[in-house]
């Protein structure tokens, strides 16, 4: 694994690599779907600048928070310190940062929310890259499987000679399909259909993925993702089930609604 | 063939290639000596995701479900 990059006297984190272009192709299917809803594009990049600045203050804080016991130092000096970002805690970040952006842009509607349904899962997918590059803990369990691996080079190495499941793999291709699928039915359903379709499937896929991964079990043989994936999916059950009580159905009418709702 | 038929053959074939390309980047990586197939599987994981953006920032909007 490669955690670092010396380019020209400089270093650079593979993960940060990764981050980036998380940011960067979120920015881009922004783009694509503002300008299918009649909406400026340009309005992606101010997306993804609120994202990126809520989702980083978020995923710090809520490290600090799970890992305040252990910290030592001043407080500034643990707030900007090298590692430690939770992704629990930069999604709320980042959720709230966003909407606060559409509430300035006048633009607090379940369309923005289905924009993030797509780009939610898809920057993971490109997230868990950077994960599986860097070596940095979010690996699996210890495993003989015959893919599994060791990350003797991680920033979080592993003991040498052992080797374990590498779950950032799984997670790539299990959520960038959820991507997919989404991105295809972005025009099918009821707004905000799509983002409580999300929470079910992006609940499902992290309760499961934990079974393989090293964190602590805290309550009822359960990680703390887990229970936090628990939620997401009975949020979004809720929502789907509230939803479809109300209209009768999931589905929209036509393209037409989709326009005269982004209207 | 009904426009839903067609979304679906469509998501299909999408899902396939961004599967074909994983596997294929991972087998072209184990080809150029990889060294373990988790490393191998590395390769193919990042050819996903490329593979993956490009199908979405290419793909025309469905067809009209009735």
């Amino acid at each position: 694994m490669i955690a670092h990059l010396h380019i020209g006297g400089i270093t650079i984190q593979t993960f940060g690599i990764f981050f980036a272009l998380n940011f960067i192709s979120w920015g881009l299917v922004a783009a694509k779907r503002l300008g299918e809803l009649g909406k400026p594009p340009d309005w992606a990049y101010e997306i993804v600048v609120a994202a990126v600045l809520g989702g980083l203050i978020g995923a710090r804080a809520y490290y600090l928070i799970q890992n305040h016991g252990s910290l030592h130092g001043s407080l500034l000096g643990n707030v900007f310190g090298g590692s430690g970002l939770v992704w629990y805690g930069g999604l709320l970040g980042g959720t709230i940062a966003v909407l606060l952006w559409a509430r300035w842009r006048g633009f607090f509607s379940l369309q923005l929310v289905d924009i993030a349904a797509i780009g939610l899962p898809l920057g993971y997918a490109i997230g868990r890259i950077g994960c599986q590059v860097a070596g940095d803990g979010d690996y699996g369990k210890p495993s003989h499987l015959p893919w599994a691996m060791g990350y003797a080079d991680g920033t979080t190495p592993t003991p040498p000679g052992v080797t374990a499941q590498p779950t950032p793999i799984y997670e790539t291709v299990s959520m960038g399909l959820v991507a997919l699928v989404l991105w295809h039915l972005r025009d099918r359903f009821r707004p905000g259909v799509l983002f409580a379709m999300y929470l079910v499937l992006a609940g499902l896929e992290r309760l499961i993925v934990e079974f393989w991964r090293r964190n602590n079990h805290v309550l009822g043989g359960l990680t703390a993702p887990q229970l936090e994936s628990i939620g997401l999916v009975i949020a979004g059950a809720i929502a789907l089930s509230l939803t479809a009580r109300r209209h009768g159905g999931l589905g929209r009418a036509s393209r037409g609604a989709t326009l005269a709702a982004a209207a | 063939m009904t426009a839903g038929c067609h979304n679906r053959l469509v998501l299909l074939r999408q899902i396939a290639l961004v599967l074909g390309v994983f596997v294929g980047a991972t087998l072209l990586a184990l080809l150029f000596g990889a060294k373990n197939l988790g490393t191998a599987l590395t390769f193919g994981q990042i050819a996903f995701a490329a593979t993956l953006v490009a199908v979405i920032l290419t793909s025309k909007r469905p067809d009209r479900e009735s």
